[in-house]
């Protein structure tokens, strides 16, 4: 398991906001933890993998699509802070999330 | 220039300069096809009579190409399915159509390409994906098969083993995976791949004449996968499918 520290943390953050500030044409500055993806940005639920994409070419992560699908059906990812959530869990534990179910 | 007609309710035709005509999916944010006509071919033939395009994209409205049929209306035809096959195989010859079109067909790929919206751009002689772009054919998830020429046309571009594994998985591949496999030509960065589709018929258009792109063409596009009793095949299998979808 990877260990995240607080530089890494932030650095996942700031990209999650900026992918969704970008891919939902809003201002990073009016997202804010509590809003849906779906209902509040318009997003959708291929978004989140997209995102993980980026993610996992950013830090070299050892994750399977199918896997992430597994892990959201059980633990949907609705607020811009459970997706931020998600993607450390994603980052710290690639493709064991699925144990995390 | 934009026409959209009550028959041709998510296509919309558009032009890029003298040389290129533009078919843009067009249905709500996931673009979903919702009929197996999913446009007019009598007007198709009747706009690029009037142009004489030199190529012809084939491209999605908004972030994603198309995520595929309209599930909703598929399970529709589950008391009539001999009217969807009859549909399926009309639709089929739109496809065919752009297949052998004499011009170079390029589908320009943002976001979901999935389904129904992934075979509409197998007919296309290039696929240009952007580095966001997401593939698959989920039908098996719902217990159906590709039925809008997948199953033809997708061996055909990639080959038998891996045509098969990514029908019978339902996986959904990135760019790179599909690069990989050779379902797509070229990888571009997000919201490019519009433009590098311009830019790739331009490139290729500038040496030939328009007679040459034409014998050219008739050497090259008569596909050998146009081949209706395939075609007819995969409709019946597919509409036999539908009436057990759901249960497992």
């Amino acid at each position: 398991m990877r260990q995240l520290n607080e530089e890494t943390k932030k650095e996942i953050k700031e990209m999650v906001y900026s992918f969704l500030a970008d891919e939902c044409e809003v201002p990073v500055t009016e997202l804010k933890g509590d809003l849906s993806v779906i209902d509040d940005l318009d997003g959708d639920s291929l978004m989140f993998v997209e995102m993980i994409e980026q993610l996992k070419k950013k830090y070299s992560l050892n994750i399977q699509m199918q896997n992430i699908g597994k892990y959201l059906l059980k633990n949907p990812a609705n607020t811009i802070k459970e997706v931020v959530e998600t993607a450390y869990l994603v980052y710290e534990k690639e493709n064991d999330i699925v144990e995390v179910l | 220039m934009i026409i959209n007609t009550e028959s041709a309710p998510m296509v919309q035709y558009d032009t890029v300069g003298e040389n290129i005509g533009v078919l843009r999916l067009h249905n709500g944010r996931d673009n979903l096809v919702d009929h197996a006509i999913f446009l007019d071919l009598f007007q198709l033939k009747q706009w690029l009579n009037n142009y004489k395009f030199k190529g012809l994209i084939l491209t999605g409205e908004g972030r994603n190409f198309s995520k595929g049929a309209n599930v909703n209306r598929i399970r529709e035809y589950k008391g009539c399915p001999e009217i969807l096959e009859k549909e399926l195989n009309e639709g089929k010859k739109i496809l065919s159509y752009i297949e052998a079109l004499p011009l170079i067909t390029v589908a320009a790929i943002e976001g979901a390409c999935f389904g129904a919206g992934l075979e509409i751009a197998l007919s296309c002689n290039y696929r240009l994906a952007a580095e966001n772009a997401l593939f698959s054919f989920p039908e098996v998830t719902l217990g159906l098969l590709p039925g809008f020429g997948g199953t033809i046309r997708l061996p055909a571009l990639i080959g038998q083993r891996a045509a098969k594994r990514l029908i019978s998985s339902g996986n959904m591949i990135t760019s790179e995976d599909a690069m990989r496999i050779g379902l797509t030509d070229e990888i571009t960065g997000k919201k490019e791949a519009f433009q590098k589709a311009v830019e790739l018929i331009e490139g290729m258009v500038n040496h030939c004449s328009g007679k040459q792109m034409e014998y050219l063409s008739g050497m090259l596009d008569q596909p050998w996968t146009d081949c209706l009793p395939m075609y007819e095949k995969e409709s019946k299998n597919f509409t036999e499918l539908i009436k057990t979808m759901d249960m497992g």
